[in-house]
């Protein structure tokens, strides 16, 4: 497949932008398992104050890198699928989204915004963080908007056919991000950014909160789905097989695309300011995600099920022996396999969290980033890292040096976080806070705030740290390993995305048509948040006056 | 479509409805007969800005907790064995957040309205209050504890250390720069028991000789405090960052801070 010459740049630019500042967000990974655990007792090294790092971490590799990886991956998924893109909106959009980006790292590393990725008021930042991230926003909204009119036209121009599945996964998720996207983008434009600017003087912090998390749970799924498109399409094509069944990649992307948003109040089960009722109300809704979670697991067990049996596999269990687990030619197998085997645990940790009165127990504690980083930082994460390894080189005519090396990354990765997210997870029973840099109280032997029965479990995620990072240095190493060797035309020529055929191709027309699954979302959005959000709004509330994170003085007008 | 879909994916989408429903059943009783819920709207609690504990029945207690940068009011609340609390929060500042470790109390402390819980403490011992969402620099340094014991009745709010110190007798002025040493925000970064914060602990900082960042080594005086609070990145101690903001003080104040400063011993 020849992909036109602009498209190739934007989307290695999109893929090298973010992998050069994950460098940073690795190198605060690790600095932060040390501070927790009390091997740094400081509020800062080499200059960047703890928190400060940790917004870097959190924005760099959950909302740069995440968003660059879909867009980036979704052009190209769109114009290999559909045989063009618009491409004026593909060079507008990119262009927002660098200056969205850079506006935001700006703010972050001149200490204007240590706020964290959440940016939940009264603490403020400076207006160029918010104004940046909702550029970057805008950004990916119009890459979104230059696939429409292609995939209009190939609908028309094929009027038998089923759009492809990785192009439906692929659409969904941005039409579930362009929903979801919108209560944000409200939250950012109409109440912070005024503010910020000291154009008005309090902001409502409940609302605040609440369009935060309006977006906040599809935001999870808008990192997942691009995974999800990766693992119902190319995952049984490395496999060496099919996808087990058609069907059920198109009834899991519409359920997600139906059950995302309705649900985010699930994160504010502690908050005061919202009637428990509606909480209830939204754990049930978060419920009925198990069905397509449940389905993916099935679906993708009996794919490699059937890769397994063509490679000679038999037996109830004898076949999970004959993957590709470390096989050169498919290297990219260890990626997703990995990802999926610490999603287990994720995805069985977050049925804690979303089950309302059990979130108490463990409700902010370290659970929750122990959590997060089984999914995110797992499956999310180690597709991306294995895609875009894929993507970056093939697209640029670069041949991958050492795959055994490459293979040997995703399982350290996934050791790494096995043991990470078990300190965290033992920690947060124990009370164990997120988001705090601990070395300076609870985790220092000479303070009165020492807190002994923390000890083992910040070690244990010390160690877990450290395996990840050492995955991280041989993944960089490679990469710039091969980047560095001689271009040779006939890979980039051939590159293309390796998408799999189905072995049940039903022909479903509930799952083929997006428009009723697109109004259901929006009005399940619609139902589910109005009513929590007209009693936030009649209940008023006086508000916050703004505080920047280093003074407990209000902070009036722009930070400096 | 029902007809259309394959024989065990219809297997898997029926397990995973009655899993699904099994578990919300368990949370809806756990809910209505175990009273474990969440917190929810308290449309008619007045919003409150100092600490309080009242008696609202036998052997039960409303407290009102205070979560501001970077502390809880009361840090320490002593209370009998079988005592169950209302607690009551507020915040006056940004987001904060409130667990007592070990238990089911767990909260949000939100600006511009009160969150609450109820808890019974069956067994003695000391429950650690931790703040578990990120308020500022200062955040690790927030915290409290709640003492149960099988001895004490209840005293009042009064009686109860507020905010950890010594209970010796403070000239007017030291208690004016005690009340500004809380009400500004010192406490978040500035210990009284010689814990190390943000910043450097007030506890025997009175003429002790302190090590800068260049080397230097300085005795800690009127003319070295008031340069400190009035221009907080003059001179940096070793081992600390140039976080502290300017705190608009009079003169006035700073010399009642100072007054309180020299106390803390």
């Amino acid at each position: 497949m020849k992909f036109p010459s602009y498209l190739r740049k934007i989307v290695t630019a999109m893929i090298a932008f973010p992998t050069v500042f994950l460098v940073f967000g690795i190198y605060h990974g690790l600095m932060q398992v040390l501070y927790r655990s009390g091997a740094i007792q400081a509020t800062e090294v080499a200059g960047i104050n703890y928190y400060e790092g940790l917004t870097g971490h959190g924005v760099i590799n959950a909302i740069l890198l995440t968003s660059f990886f879909a867009t980036a991956f979704g052009h190209l998924l769109i114009y290999q699928t559909m045989g063009r893109i618009q491409g004026t909106l593909v060079k507008i959009s990119a262009v927002l989204m660098f200056a969205g980006a850079s506006s935001v790292l700006w703010a972050i590393f001149s200490g204007r915004a240590s706020v964290l990725y959440t940016f939940y008021p009264p603490l403020k930042a400076h207006p160029a963080f918010y104004l940046g991230l909702a550029t970057f926003v805008v950004g990916t909204w119009v890459a979104f908007w230059s696939w429409i009119q292609p995939v209009r036209q190939w609908q028309k121009s094929n009027p038998k056919k089923k759009l492809p599945l990785a192009t439906l996964g692929i659409f969904v998720t941005f039409i579930l991000w362009q929903i979801a996207t919108i209560p944000v983008a409200i939250e950012v434009l109409a109440l912070l950014v005024p503010w910020s600017l000291g154009l008005t003087d309090h902001v409502n912090v409940v609302l605040s909160r609440t369009l935060f998390w309006f977006f906040g749970h599809p935001l999870v799924y808008f990192w997942l789905l691009p995974a999800y498109v990766m693992y119902y399409n190319v995952l049984p094509k490395v496999a060496g097989g099919k996808l087990y069944s058609d069907f059920a990649g198109r009834f899991a992307f519409l359920m997600f695309l139906l059950f995302s948003s309705p649900l985010g109040l699930h994160h504010q089960f502690s908050d005061p300011g919202i009637s428990s009722d509606w909480k209830g109300i939204h754990t049930f809704l978060t419920s009925i995600v198990a069905l397509p979670s449940m389905m993916t697991a099935f679906t993708l067990a009996a794919s490699l099920e059937y890769a397994a049996f063509l490679r000679g596999g038999r037996g109830l269990f004898a076949w999970w022996g004959k993957l590709p687990y470390f096989e050169a030619d498919r290297w990219l197998f260890p990626y997703f396999f990995a990802g999926l085997a610490t999603f287990i645990f994720g995805g069985a940790t977050g049925v804690v969290n979303a089950s309302y009165n059990v979130n108490q127990v463990v409700h902010n504690t370290s659970w929750v980033p122990a959590h997060f980083h089984m999914t995110v930082a797992g499956p999310v994460f180690l597709a991306i890292l294995g895609m875009s390894l894929y993507i970056v080189l093939g697209i640029n005519g670069r041949e991958l040096k050492n795959k055994k090396l490459a293979m040997v990354v995703p399982y350290t990765w996934s050791l790494g976080i096995l043991i990470m997210s078990s300190g965290l997870f033992l920690g947060g029973l124990r009370g164990e806070p997120r988001r705090t840099n601990m070395g300076m109280s609870y985790l220092n032997p000479a303070s009165p705030d020492f807190r002994p029965d923390w000890v083992t479990s910040s070690h244990l995620a010390t160690v877990g740290g450290i395996v990840m990072t050492i995955a991280m240095l041989i993944y960089f190493y490679l990469l710039v390993r091969s980047l560095l060797s001689a271009r040779q035309i006939q890979i980039a020529e051939s590159f293309e995305i390796p998408l799999s055929e189905a072995y049940h191709n039903e022909d479903i027309k509930a799952v083929q048509v997006l428009k009723p699954w697109i109004i259901g979302a929006v009005l399940m959005a619609c139902l589910a948040y109005a009513p929590p959000i007209i009693q936030i709004l009649k209940d008023g509330n006086p508000g916050g006056v703004g505080f920047t994170p280093d003074s407990p003085v209000p902070s009036q007008g722009v930070p400096k | 479509m029902w007809q259309y879909i394959d024989k065990s994916e219809k297997k898997v989408l029926i397990t995973a409805s009655l899993v699904s429903a099994g578990h919300l059943f368990l949370i809806a009783y756990a809910a209505i007969f175990l009273h474990l819920t969440v917190p929810t709207c308290q449309p008619n609690e007045k919003l409150f800005d100092k600490p309080d504990l009242r008696s609202v029945g036998d052997h039960r207690y409303e407290v009102h907790y205070l979560a501001k940068m970077w502390n809880f009011q009361p840090k320490k609340l002593t209370v009998p064995v079988g005592t169950t609390l209302d607690i009551f929060l507020g915040s006056q500042d940004v987001n904060h957040g409130f667990h007592i470790n070990e238990t089911n109390v767990n909260l949000m402390a939100v600006p511009g309205v009160v969150n609450k819980a109820v808890h019974t403490f069956n067994q003695p011992g000391v429950y650690h209050i931790v703040c578990h969402e990120y308020c500022g620099f200062g955040h690790q340094n927030m915290n409290a504890e709640i003492e149960v014991t099988d001895k004490v009745t209840l005293a009042s709010m009064d009686q109860q250390e507020s905010i950890s110190g010594s209970g010796e007798t403070l000239s007017e002025a030291a208690i004016a720069g005690k009340v500004i040493y809380q009400q500004k925000g010192c406490v978040g970064c500035h210990s009284l028991d010689g814990t190390t914060g943000a910043g450097p602990s007030f506890k025997g900082l009175w003429g002790r000789t302190e090590e800068m960042q260049d080397g230097q080594k300085i005795l800690v005086d009127q003319a070295y405090l008031v340069e400190s609070i009035k221009l907080p990145q003059a001179r940096i101690v070793k081992g600390f960052g140039p976080i502290m903001p300017q705190i608009p003080l009079s003169d006035e104040e700073i010399a009642k801070v100072i007054e309180y400063i020299k106390t803390v011993k």
